[in-house]
């Protein structure tokens, strides 16, 4: 019984192990967050509540910043490992949309969905890494809007699988923060972070994810009026 | 009252779990050590192991090869909940029941608790009627 893969490079492993090392503590500290939160201890008073949330929050968000991290470097070492499964597309983006109602509460800006009649009903490819990638685009393009919408457009062909565009009418992009919005760690000095990391790491870990999947994500443009994110997904089809 | 054994080595973990599990009312033992583990294994023969693989002394899967091999655990039910999350692929084969990433919330514990303990009733139940 073998616990580790000797294909692993050097660094992947030591980020494995460090991964695991602060996933047991982090463990306890959520755990013990969502009990206080939960009021498994006793009724809280509004001062304790709101401080007993505020723990489960940033402990969760520890957590993000720390999967978000391990599966940044493993998809850019090319050892992100892939689990193909049947999924619903349109299923999909409902429910990255949900997700996104949930934890962005303060933020109003209307999501509309544009599907073609050619997109399948079931594909097959990395549910859980295509939802990450989804994420990552809508809270770039939430924290970019202040007035307007954001549109998620899909596109459908048998040779390029299934391509999704995000578009917002945010304040754009400059062009110095342009050539770095891909860079892990950047922040922009005029983008706004309102993701729930909010490390800078939700572009590149989308791009490197797109990449693993032999897709790619690109900024098709940007200006004053908002800016267009497109993403190429090379899934398949069910019976093929 | 279903009897559970949690094997992990970092004690406020350990103390975690025991408090969520027994708030529900299960009877709950914990240890840090692979031969404290196998130790309460014998003595405790517990419905179900929480397993921790990375522990102090042999690792997890000493543990969990001494509970598929000692007949009187044969329906003892076994979750890996492992820092390593890419050993959930390879958790089946080395013969557990089911496999958690850390952290696991509260209501993901439980349920998943609940769900192989009847799935252990049943067996048993089924074997008891000879079906």
């Amino acid at each position: 019984m073998s616990e580790q893969s000797p294909s692993l490079s050097t660094s992947v492993l030591l980020l494995r192990q460090m991964s695991h090392e602060m996933r047991t503590p982090l463990a306890a500290l959520i755990n013990t967050g969502d009990l206080f939160a939960g009021g498994m201890y006793g009724k809280l008073t509004e001062k304790q509540q709101k401080a007993a949330d505020r723990v489960q929050r940033t402990s969760h968000r520890v957590l993000t910043i720390l999967e978000d991290f391990v599966s940044y470097v493993k998809a850019e070492s090319m050892d992100y490992p892939l689990i193909d499964e049947e999924f619903e597309p349109r299923k999909l983006i409902a429910g990255v949309i949900s997700q996104i109602g949930n934890e962005a509460k303060k933020s109003t800006i209307p999501i509309q969905i544009m599907t073609p009649d050619n997109l399948p009903d079931k594909i097959i490819g990395d549910k859980s890494a295509v939802q990450r990638i989804l994420l990552a685009l809508l809270w770039n393009a939430i924290a970019a809007t202040h007035h307007g919408s954001i549109t998620i457009s899909s596109e459908w062909s048998a040779e390029k699988g299934w391509i999704i565009n995000i578009q917002d009418t945010g304040t754009g992009i400059s062009k110095e923060d342009e050539e770095h919005i891909f860079e892990a760690f950047w922040r922009g000095k005029d983008r706004p972070q309102v993701s729930t990391s909010g490390c800078g790491l939700g572009l590149p870990l989308a791009r490197s994810l797109a990449r693993v999947m032999n897709g790619n994500l690109v900024l098709v443009k940007t200006s004053a009026e908002g800016s267009l994110f497109s993403v190429e997904l090379f899934q398949k089809l069910p019976h093929l | 009252m279903s009897n559970i054994l949690v094997v992990e080595d970092d004690s406020d973990l350990r103390d975690t779990y025991a408090e969520i599990l027994e708030f529900e009312g299960y009877s709950v033992h914990g240890v840090g050590s692979s031969a404290d583990a196998i130790d309460s294994l014998i003595k405790l023969k517990p419905d179900l192991v929480i397993l921790d693989m990375q522990l102090n002394g042999e690792s997890g899967t000493v543990v969990l090869s001494f509970i598929r091999k000692y007949p009187r655990l044969a329906a003892t039910k076994v979750i890996i909940a492992s820092g390593f999350v890419d050993m959930g692929m390879r958790a089946r084969e080395w013969g557990a029941d089911m496999f958690l990433a850390k952290p696991i919330t509260a209501k993901l514990l439980i349920s998943s608790i609940e769900g192989l303990l009847r799935e252990q009733t049943e067996r048993l139940h089924n074997l008891d009627s000879g079906s």
